[in-house]
């Protein structure tokens, strides 16, 4: 193989060396968003793919990579729906290889980008594709689409978050909503409702009596938080705020945003009902507390871990009392990589419309819990047995009919983050809502400002 | 450099120009075989002409030998280091195409935003504990093993073994003691009748409950160092100094502290660097939280890159981390240098 020099070493080399004028002429726009084009083709010659160990079984075939962004059970039913493609026909081989989180896929796919070195697919939450797409590195799918695979077999909710610019660049795959989980025998034990609370006011009627529970001597504990700027979402919705408007102006800190935080901070540090955790699922399976937030993601997980020990339930994300409930959509989607491959970017679709089969796209909900994004996959057999079963798997695809997608403010790795610690000082801290906000307002201000050109220039189907 | 030379001195000034020239460029086939009565001055030019020949060759060896490890510390050290700085005046995201000349907007933006004062000072308290700590608990403990008693080896190993732990273990196992909900210290405080602080969630403590964790890791090694240290001291002194009337805090004081101070010098700027460098202890208990209170100079550096994407402010924040390190490098040798005694 051949060693290609890619252009942004050489131009970061020259930076680094003290060429900056130079290296500012050189450089693009410089937009959170990059400063690509659209791309004129879906071919990018000089991008070859990653290196990948061919099972001898399938030699002669068009082997397509795929980096996962998945580790333990989840990659493990990503490896079962790859062999099924695998023995579904006999021209492609598809491998499925874990790199870790998301995180881990937007280090590793960046250097693989300068390496011109590429995985064939990637899976991305949209505040990366986003990224990914302004730099074009990503395929259009539309040309793929027929009347079997289109984006209407996909549940709504989730395809406008794959487009840009009128074109789709990724198809949901494993899409999620956050969820409040509660320990239903603890309910039960303590007479409350079996379907758990709807209302924050719900919880802190319910939290004293959970409390006249002692778990290793203490009292338990209703709701264990995380720092978590997607639980945050929920939560300021369910208060009637938003983090931003459409405006580009933030809005966290107006009177519904100062009134869920507050709310939060009196019912973890003035009433004890709550507390900050270092890791909220984990207390959670060991009873330390009665409920917490997690993902769809997380059920089959926390069903499978708590199976012997107490029942796990599920409710929407709760809301303050005659509130409308929303939920920000969460978790990713598939996307083909431009390469200089047409024939790996066609077999890539092929697995795309193979794991958009009903069946398939049952199979990863029940061995994940991400949603049954094809819209199909709710009526099959297995799904119905599933629901019928355990009612939880309902209540997640039921509350989907609240998801949207998340304020501008949360489309950026750098503000999760700042909401994310804000949130911490309130509840590790229990420093006030007010003074939290008001410093976390202006930081996120000036971030929208600085991104809202790219933002618009992006033309997100997902904003609109 | 000098070492490679040395057992070949230079021939020096006397050493014929024409001769060398000669020798030099004819090689071996210059001398004409069996040429009768040559003279000292003729023999001259073919065994500069070897010595030469010689020393180009160690010199070749050396640089064969030298290059993998110089071409090792540029590629994965110094061009890195530089590149970073260079980093340090753009703005990029890793994913843009390629960076954006923004001058010394990074810095500026570094050293006017209030958290990155609170994070030098936890910096500097991280490391400042964690390095005295680690160097008064080992010297203790390294002086206790030093003593005979039974188990001896036991406990060496036993104190050792902090240091073989990798730091994301030792967080994990922290993190379980601290919990206050089940860890040792619910325990702990419950003797006195009170209750565990909330150690990795609150700004009050997290900082501590890292710093602890961190200094019972360096621990280990430290008392090693101390251990082996006090072992070699020479006790012919201390028999002196006994003799002399020397006992107890006079004998720490002025002979066995004096005597290990190289090691206490080695061990300080060691200990230094690591200490801020420190992340995984970090990274798994508090992970800078809440808000910035546990956040040190090398966990914003991984914060801003990896997790914000903001290359320009973490290539800056790291610059100023080096930048730090040198001069308490540069200033612990200018103090080594008049301190230290290296006369045991």
């Amino acid at each position: 193989m051949s060693l290609t020099l890619p252009p942004l070493s050489r131009r970061g080399l020259l930076a680094a060396m003290g060429v900056g004028a130079g290296a500012a002429g050189l450089a693009a726009c410089g937009s959170p968003l990059g400063g690509g084009g659209g791309a004129e083709s879906n071919i990018r010659e000089g991008f070859t793919q990653a290196d990948l160990t061919l099972p001898p079984e399938y030699e002669g075939r068009t082997p397509i990579l795929f980096w996962a962004p998945f580790t333990a059970e989840i990659y493990e039913v990503v490896t079962a729906q790859f062999a099924e493609f695998n023995e579904s026909q006999d021209e492609i081989v598809a491998i499925a290889e874990s790199v870790g989180g998301y995180d881990d896929l937007v280090q590793k796919f960046t250097a693989s980008l300068q390496a011109r070195t590429v995985p064939d697919i990637v899976c991305f939450p949209e505040m990366q594709w986003l990224q990914f797409h302004t730099s074009d590195a990503l395929a259009p799918l539309d040309g793929y689409f027929d009347d079997e695979w289109n984006t209407d077999v996909y549940i709504p909710n989730y395809v406008h978050e794959g487009i840009a610019g009128g074109e789709t660049f990724v198809v949901p795959f494993a899409r999620s909503t956050p969820l409040f989980y509660f320990n239903k025998t603890r309910y039960l034990e303590a007479g409350l409702p079996e379907e758990g609370p709807s209302t924050w006011e719900d919880l802190a009627e319910f939290a004293p009596e959970l409390a006249k529970i002692e778990v290793e001597g203490r009292p338990l504990s209703a709701m264990a938080f995380s720092p978590d700027a997607w639980h945050g979402q929920a939560d300021i919705w369910g208060f009637g705020g938003a983090n931003s408007n459409e405006d580009f102006e933030v809005t966290i800190n107006d009177e519904a945003g100062l009134e869920w935080l507050e709310w939060q901070r009196k019912f973890i540090h003035d009433d004890g009902f709550g507390y900050l955790a270092k890791d909220a699922g984990t207390d959670f399976q060991s009873g330390v507390t009665a409920g917490w937030r997690g993902s769809t993601a997380a059920l089959t997980g926390q069903t499978v871990a708590a199976d012997g020990k107490f029942e796990v339930g599920v409710a929407y994300m709760l809301s303050k009392e005659g509130e409308q409930k929303q939920v920000p959509t969460g978790g990713s989607g598939l996307s083909i990589v431009r390469t200089e491959s047409q024939e790996r970017q066609d077999a890539c679709a092929e697995l795309f419309r193979f794991l958009a089969g009903p069946e398939q796209s049952a199979a990863w909900h029940i061995g994940t819990g991400y949603v049954p994004i094809v819209q199909a996959a709710a009526e099959t057999q297995a799904v119905q047995d599933l629901v019928a079963e355990n009612p939880n798997y309902l209540v997640a695809l039921n509350q989907l009919e609240n998801a949207r997608t998340a304020d501008y403010t949360n489309w950026n790795a750098g503000r999760v983050t700042e909401i994310g610690a804000a949130q911490g000082r309130v509840y590790g801290d229990g420093t006030s809502a007010q003074e939290v906000l008001d410093t976390l307002a202006a930081e996120l201000q000036e971030g929208l400002d600085e991104d809202r050109e790219a933002y618009e220039a992006v033309d997100f189907q997902g904003w609109k | 450099m000098s070492l490679a030379v040395r057992p070949h001195p230079d021939p020096g000034p006397s050493a014929p120009r024409g001769a060398e020239a000669t020798g030099g460029s004819a090689g071996p086939s210059s001398s004409t075989p069996g040429s009768p009565g040559r003279s000292p001055a003729a023999l001259r030019p073919r065994t500069s002409g070897q010595r030469r020949r010689r020393r180009r060759r160690d010199a070749l060896l050396f640089g064969a030998l030298i290059a993998p490890n110089l071409i090792a510390i540029i590629v994965f050290s110094y061009y890195p280091a530089l590149y970073n700085i260079g980093l340090s005046f753009m703005e990029w995201d890793f994913v843009a195409p390629s960076p954006e000349f923004v001058g010394l907007e990074n810095y500026l933006d570094l050293f006017t935003d209030p958290s990155f004062g609170q994070v030098l000072l936890n910096t500097l308290v991280f490391t400042g504990v964690s390095v005295v700590g680690s160097i008064v608990g080992g010297l203790l403990l390294g002086s206790l093993l030093a003593t005979k008693v039974p188990l001896t080896g036991f406990a060496q190993t036993m104190a050792f073994a902090p240091h073989m732990l990798p730091g994301a273990a030792v967080g994990i196992l922290w993190l379980f003691m601290f919990d206050p909900n089940y860890g040792l210290s619910r325990w702990l405080f419950s003797l006195v009748g009170a209750s565990s602080p909330d150690w990795t969630t609150t700004s009050d403590w997290s900082l501590w409950a890292i710093t602890i964790a961190y200094t019972w890791q360096r621990l280990g090694f430290v008392t090693v160092i101390c251990y082996t240290a006090i072992l070699d001291l020479p006790k012919d002194l201390y028999e002196a100094a006994a003799l002399d009337g020397a006992h107890g805090g006079k004998l720490l004081r002025h002979l066995t502290l004096p005597l290990l101070s190289p090691i206490m010098f080695f061990l300080s700027i060691t200990g230094i660097i690591s200490a801020a460098q420190a992340f995984d202890i970090i990274s798994i208990m508090t992970s800078g939280g809440p808000g910035v209170s546990s956040s040190t100079l090398s966990w914003m550096v991984y914060e801003e890159a990896f997790q914000k994407f903001d290359i320009g402010t973490a290539s800056a924040a790291a610059t100023v981390l080096l930048l730090i390190l040198l001069a308490i490098t540069y200033l612990q040798v200018r103090v080594g240098d008049r301190k230290v005694n290296y006369d045991s």
